[in-house]
């Protein structure tokens, strides 16, 4: 569409060879098999099974059962007493990149965070070590219209950032509503949107002219007249986003922006939202349900600023139960760390069952990143990501034994050493010592020290 | 509501009050067939009397006066409340609204400053906390080298000195040699030289101090006006005399070892807090015979070579070599999600019983009230609650709550939002 | 010191009055004939004991033997070795640093190209100052010619390639705006602010570029019917880049930025070279894959000399002990961490012996790091694994047929640009001296500093160095005598240095360093004009010689002779 017509035309060729080129240059993804041998398998879709193997093949899950038989080279792990499960997925995340915010401009759709990946970042092994094997590596929360993020595997120890992509994964995009934007951009600058008000005409706004772009590069290339636009990449983005190619996850918290955001959403034709935080989402849970929107919550994390101060921790619950798909997430590089105990907190806020909670975690991320084909349950066919627990993963005594990745063993407790650093410093033998304890302002970081309040949580 | 509850009376007032706010009873209560982990004295199932605010009774069976209200406790457990040894509970409301934030006043020597006195008794927070079991939080100020004086409160009362559980102590942050987060651009060089200056301004404030007690102790002697007024060294003078516990922060391994060379200098009554490097020199911290409050457990590794268990590890390898150990979350809002801390320590080494020392018994003892607070024993507080199981657990529920003997209604801004959403109405209309 | 400032400033004028006749008498010829000498000609060839001949800056004749012209001065180069003259493949050399105030943007999310650092228009000729002091530091290093860039943002400008002697950029710049520099640095304030702004931007700039460009070309072709294109200098500059005849020298030391740039490469499919790595080795094989030129930076962390090679030669029992007890208490942590550390240099360091085993040619870049630690570097390097021949291809043959200049620089071949540099033994000996460095004709000598009296390595200074001096310095001023008095301070020295008749107003000189009998100090002149007055003296019992160096002025000797013993 639109420019398209004219590059594809002139690279058409060039890229084809160019492909060829980089296939030589570029080295594939690396998959391996492994048995499972023996676990109380927890598929998340069709119930649990024990004493059950699961045989992965060339990073696919091939089967599910008793006696399987290991091929040559395979790794076997005995999993006999343990739980196996899909791996986490994230749904909301900021590690293993270089930058979260470009928040010089409160529409930016046109930076990726793909662009930052960081595969040296030690929050990926730590990550893999809780067993989490996806993350949605998100842009922050500064711009109305943040960035587009990344849904990337855990392939620690790979070196190439491109490799950390989740290959097919479908385009996300952040959008942010309420005190974050307004604080960066309207309190911080005097430039809106300082109110709730603004931040509706902001997407408005966007959208017509998304539309109106759209229009220009249509009457260009039908001929109707000679001049081509100016090429845009911000209004190519929004195009895309309305055309239903990039999927929006949209940090919220309060009830009424959550029915703003989807009454624009209505009014544009723009289907696929998912709440990120939607701490009120709650209130509004009929509201979601009955559009289709998504919601990926904290499990407990409130009041760290007014507009979650009327929170409450079973907010996942009650999602749940009115039949929103719900995740439970960590934008945070501590929590991702045991993404399944915050998922075991849903059954203190508001009994979930086990299935539903693991649910949380596993194949309902997966789903609101469009990946629930490939990943999130433990099937046939689908990808190889599996992590091994001692105890039940809902148990506070539940210990990851491995992370498997695309049928890589890429966190095993028992063989790896303590520092598990690839890129090493020359100048300092010793690793720093970082006092923070908390370091919960991820989603605003990069947002210069001056437009923020110090010591507050900013997620 | 979940609780069973025999006592007929009980109910009634329980019916009333849905559509009132429910209050606090005060009485007798007989926790009857209960489990009891009483944690300084193994477990034992039977039964334990709450009267006048305090474990009047644990025995295999008691039998109620009519005026005593009997919980059916059958399959039921009994645990001391938990005691938090680091939080900011009553002190902040709203994180990113700074005027809400009572626990970060200006200036750096303020020794002073009084944590009691800002605790918000009201504060939405402290329901929100003992509803999980939590009865019990060290109120700490922060921010500079001396912060202030931290109180330790239990979460029920209308003012804050009802709610002062009797122990206070002076707060020092150990001059620290590592980095302060991902932004401090300093040199390794540069943090050294700094450290080293901070832990010089601190031996002048000890020479003053010492200069400040002869003066004192010479003008007391002979009934002399002492010199002019002085509140910082007024509040440094008992942990100057060795009378009074001074709580020292400190987290990296040089900053530890350091820190116990200076109270090993200066006669000094510590406790260490935080602690994160602890593993690195756990034999060091026993032989100085100092206990710690360590935490949170649920931390990211301090240094990215560290193994990515070491926080979790922390509390079970200082445990292991001697040293008495509490835990302390340094959360406001969260401080709920003490019971998980305690259940990480003990599932990375360890062990459940170890942990829930840490958050009962051992932390009275550290903070003086080993009489009063941390086990189910006769004579102690009545600080305690009924679970349904392993308070760690996340499937666990909390079925009563009792404070100084208060049976507290389990209901906090979380469940009243909860009862109130779960099936909106009017739900889903035009 | 008011008097000092007087004399330098005398000597300012000095200079400026008497810029035809210098100290320096005028050249008398352009020809010059450098005999007996090993010609390496280009890397991996050489004519031994043969002769160059030089006319009005070019190479006229090379071989054993040659005509030697009527008019040349002929330098015995008595079996020193002559290497084509270096070239620097990319660097800020003769480009001040921008100090300039930024102007302030009240909306940082649409600031100005200038505020955003996107400035591809920027020509570096414009900006090349001949008085920089670094064209003289490279110059002395070897380098003839210079491929320069801007410092900067995302698009800090485009590169030209200068000859390093002239009195004006204009006599220097041999091409210019031959390239783009690229980097990945965010403004930090406006946008661009991050690495995913910075590509963004560049994807932006790019396709907007191309399109641009077509819709140009076919208005220039037939207007009619057509909107008329706008015109942006950014995008124009672009224009080169998007129709290949420009490639983008990007910045990459990082492995992760080689990945970026690599990525963003194939995404656009512009020509591009990587410049300034230091972290390539992990992705050599798709740097040859892909064809890129590279361009390696001299810039490598420092190799940690192992406790037993410090210990080693002082074999006494106490350090045996020392070694021993050392031993006996390592952290095990620690020692990994150092072996992590040590094999992680080991890799910089062995980076361009890995390219040269790969069969990737490559130049070096000296963007970063200091210009002067090129030969240590090369060295460390050469000891890593990299062969002579191809630190010197590097240097020389690589980045002439990277800039397109082969035809004229690179190697010593008659017709070519007589870019030279001399060396008293092998360049790549360790105790290798520089002699002479030609530049386009133009002779650069090097002498040897007044030799230092070496003594006994324990026994440092032997000489007593405190008490009255009386001194002369050669400058081309009547004021250039007077008294040093040094005075010893605790473990140093403090040096008062008066001028003759201006007895009280002396300089006092408190940070002054002793190693062996050399003594040197410097002190700063402000008033009137500034700049740093160095200087650097050999003592023996009773006399001492050495140089004073007066900011660019030049470096000029200096003698004295004690007049009082301090036992006096």
């Amino acid at each position: 569409m639109r420019t398209k017509n004219i590059i594809t035309n002139i690279k058409a060729i060039y890229t084809m060879l160019l492909c060829c080129i980089a296939f030589l240059g570029q080295a594939q993804i690396e998959k391996a098999s492994v048995l499972i041998k023996n676990g109380t398998v927890i598929t998340i879709t069709d119930g649990d099974k024990e004493n059950t193997d699961v045989l992965i093949r060339d990073g696919k899950i091939q089967s599910i059962g008793k006696g399987l038989k290991a091929p040559n080279g395979a790794k076997v792990i005995d999993a006999d007493g343990m739980f196996v499960m899909p791996g986490i997925i994230d749904a909301h995340s900021h590690i293993g990149i270089d930058a979260v915010n470009e928040a010089t401009n409160v529409i930016s759709p046109e930076v990726a965070t793909g662009d930052a990946i960081n595969p040296f970042a030690m929050t990926l092994y730590r990550a893999l070590a809780g067993g989490v094997t996806i993350s949605h590596a998100m842009h922050g929360s500064a711009n109305a219209i943040g960035g587009q993020c990344e849904t990337i595997k855990h392939r620690f120890g790979t070196m190439d950032p491109e490799e950390m992509k989740m290959e097919g994964a479908p385009r996300t995009i952040k959008f942010a509503l309420g005190e974050n934007p307004m604080r960066v951009h309207g309190e911080g600058r005097n430039i809106a949107p300082r109110t709730r008000m603004g931040i509706e005409q902001l997407f408005r706004s966007s959208f017509a002219e998304a539309q109106n772009y759209t229009q220009l590069w249509n009457e260009y290339n039908s001929g109707k007249t000679k001049t081509p636009p100016a090429y845009d990449l911000r209004l190519e983005t929004l195009a895309d986003i309305m055309a239903g190619e990039i999927l929006i996850h949209c940090h919220s918290y309060r009830a009424d922006e959550i029915l703003m955001l989807m009454n624009v959403l209505e009014d544009y034709g723009v289907k696929n939202i998912t709440f990120q935080h939607c701490n009120e989402g709650f209130k509004v849970a009929p509201e979601l349900a009955a559009f289709g929107a998504h919601a990926s919550v904290f499990s407990d994390w409130w009041a760290y600023k007014f507009e979650v101060y009327y929170s409450t921790a079973y907010n996942a619950a009650i999602l749940m139960k009115n039949g929103v798909v719900t995740s439970i997430n960590s934008d945070d590089r501590q929590l991702i760390r045991h993404l399944y105990h915050e998922a075991a907190k849903s059954q203190r806020y508001g009994d979930l069952s086990d299935n539903d909670a693991l649910k949380l975690i596993t194949i309902n991320p997966a789903i609101q990143l469009g990946i629930e084909k490939r990943v999130g349950s433990i099937e046939t066919g689908k990808d190889g990501d599996i992590v091994v627990f001692k105890n039940h993963p809902l148990s506070i005594y539940a210990v990851p034994q491995y992370t498997i990745v695309d049928g890589i063993v890429r966190f095993d407790i028992n063989e790896q050493p303590d520092d598990m650093r690839i890129d090493i410093d020359p100048k300092e033998a010793m690793p720093s010592f970082y006092e923070d304890v908390h370091d919960h302002d991820k989603c605003l970081q990069d947002v210069q020290d001056f437009l923020l309040h110090k010591h507050s949580h900013q997620h | 509501m979940r609780i069973i509850i025999t006592s007929f009376a009980f109910f009634v007032v329980g019916l009333l009050s849905a559509q009132q706010v429910e209050k606090p009873v005060n009485g007798s209560f007989l926790l009857d067939n209960a489990t009891l982990v009483t944690v300084t004295n193994g477990t034992m199932t039977g039964d334990l009397l709450i009267q006048d605010g305090r474990i009047a009774e644990i025995e295999e069976s008691i039998s109620p006066d009519p005026e005593t209200t009997v919980i059916d406790c059958q399959g039921k457990f009994v645990y001391p409340g938990f005691i938090d040894g680091n939080t900011h509970l009553g002190l902040g409301e709203i994180g990113a609204v700074s005027l809400t934030q009572d626990y970060n006043e200006l200036g750096s020597f303020i020794p002073h400053m009084q944590a009691l006195t800002a605790v918000n008794p009201s504060s939405v927070n402290i329901p929100v906390t003992r509803v999980e079991g939590v009865t019990t939080a060290l109120a700490v100020p922060t921010g500079g080298r001396f912060p202030g004086t931290a109180a330790l409160i239990n979460l029920h009362g209308y003012t804050p000195e009802q709610m002062s559980a009797g122990f206070k102590a002076v707060i020092m942050n150990f001059p620290s040699s590592g980095k302060r987060g991902r932004w401090d651009r300093r040199s390794e060089e540069d943090i050294k030289k700094d450290a080293e200056k901070a832990t010089k301004e601190i031996d002048d404030i000890w020479e003053k101090a010492k200069l400040y007690h002869t003066i004192d102790s010479t003008s007391q002697a002979q009934g002399k006006k002492r010199i002019d007024y002085n509140p910082q060294m007024d509040a440094l003078m008992p942990v100057f005399r060795g009378e009074a516990s001074l709580i020292i922060n400190v987290n990296k391994k040089n900053d530890i070892l350091n820190a116990i060379k200076w109270v090993e200098t200066n006669k000094i009554k510590a406790i260490f807090m935080s602690v994160a490097e602890g593993w690195r020199v756990a034999d060091e911290i026993a032989k100085a015979g100092i206990p710690c409050i360590v935490g949170p457990i649920m931390r990211y590794p301090s240094r990215d070579s560290d193994r990515y268990d070491a926080p979790y590890k922390n509390p079970g390898i200082l445990s292991k070599a001697g040293v008495k150990v509490c835990i302390g979350t340094n959360e406001t809002e969260n401080v709920r999600n003490l019971p998980y801390n305690a259940g990480f320590a003990a599932t990375y080494g360890m062990g459940t019983e170890e942990a829930l020392k840490a958050v009962t018994i051992n932390a009275a003892e550290i903070f003086g009230l080993g009489k009063e607070l941390g086990s189910l024993e006769k004579g102690k507080i009545a600080n305690l609650f009924v679970s349904d199981g392993d308070p760690f657990e996340t499937k666990t529920n909390i079925l009563q709550l009792f404070i100084n003997g208060w049976n507290i209604p389990l209901e906090s801004r979380h469940t009243l939002l909860y009862n109130e959403f779960l099936k909106r109405d009017p739900g889903l209309s035009k | 010191m008011r008097k000092w400032s007087l004399t330098w400033a005398c000597l300012f004028l000095f200079f400026i009055g008497n810029a035809q006749n210098s100290d320096k008498p005028k050249n008398v010829t352009n020809s010059y004939v450098i005999q007996n000498v090993n010609i390496i000609q280009k890397p991996g060839q050489q004519i031994n004991m043969g002769s160059i001949v030089i006319q009005n800056g070019i190479i006229t004749q090379v071989g054993k033997s040659v005509n030697i012209p009527f008019d040349a001065e002929i330098i015995s180069a008595d079996s020193m070795f002559v290497y084509p003259g270096f070239i620097d493949a990319l660097s800020h050399t003769g480009i001040p640093k921008d100090e300039s105030e930024k102007p302030r943007t009240d909306n940082p999310g649409k600031p100005t190209n200038e505020a955003a650092g996107i400035v591809p228009d920027r020509l570096s000729s414009s900006l090349l100052s001949a008085k920089s002091k670094s064209i003289e530091g490279l110059r002395n290093l070897g380098f003839g010619i210079s491929h320069i860039v801007p410092e900067g943002n995302m698009m800090p400008g485009s590169g030209a390639i200068i000859v390093l002697n002239g009195k004006s950029s204009e006599e220097m710049v041999l091409k210019d705006d031959v390239s783009l520099f690229g980097t990945f640095k965010g403004s930090g304030r406006v946008y661009p602010s991050t690495i995913i702004g910075v590509l963004a931007k560049w994807k932006d700039l790019y396709r907007n570029a191309e399109i641009a460009k077509k819709h140009t070309e076919s208005y220039q072709m037939n207007p009619q019917g057509v909107g008329r294109p706008a015109y942006d200098a950014a995008t124009r500059a672009l224009f080169p880049v998007v129709g290949k005849s420009k490639i983008i020298f990007m910045k990459t030391p990082s492995l992760l930025s080689i990945h970026r740039a690599m990525k963003l490469q194939s995404d656009l499919g512009f020509n591009m070279a990587l410049c300034e790595v230091k972290q390539g080795t992990e992705v050599i094989d798709r740097i040859k894959a892909k064809n890129y030129p590279v361009l390696l930076s001299i810039d490598i962390p420092k190799a940690e000399k192992k406790e037993e090679d410090k210990e080693a030669g002082k074999d006494s029992t106490e350090t045996k002990k020392k070694v021993e007890k050392k031993k006996k208490d390592v952290d095990p942590e620690m020692e990994a961490f150092k072996e992590r550390k040590n094999k992680s240099i080991a890799q910089y360091i062995g980076q361009a012996a890995a390219f040269e085993k790969a069969g990737i040619p490559f130049s070096f870049s000296l963007e970063s790091g200091k210009s002067k630690d090129l030969k240590k570097n090369l060295m460390a390097m050469i000891e890593a694994g990299l062969s002579e021949t191809a630190a010197l291809a590097a240097l020389t043959t690589n980045p002439a047929k990277l800039l397109g200049i082969s035809n004229i620089a690179g190697s010593i071949e008659v017709g070519k640009m007589a870019n030279l540099v001399m060396t008293d033994k092998s360049y790549f000996d360790e105790k290798s001296k520089i002699k002479y460095v030609f530049v386009e004709g133009a002779s650069f000598e090097f002498k040897d500093k007044p030799k230092k009296k070496k003594k006994g390595a324990n026994d440092s200074s032997t000489v007593k160095v405190d008490g009255k001096w009386s001194y002369t310095m050669e400058i081309p001023m009547p004021d250039n005598q007077g008294v040093l008095n040094i005075e010893p301070t605790g473990d140093t020295y403090t040096v008062t240095l008066t001028l003759n008749g201006q007895e009280d107003d002396p300089e006092i000189i408190e940070d002054v360093e002793l190693i062996d009998d050399q003594m040197s100090f410097s002190f700063e002149v402000t008033e009137g004009m500034v700049m740093t007055v160095e200087m650097e003296l050999n003592f023996t019992e009773d006399s001492f010689e050495g140089t004073v160096k007066a900011g660019d002025f030049g470096t000029f000797p200096m003698t004295g002779n004690r007049i009082a013993d301090p036992k006096n």
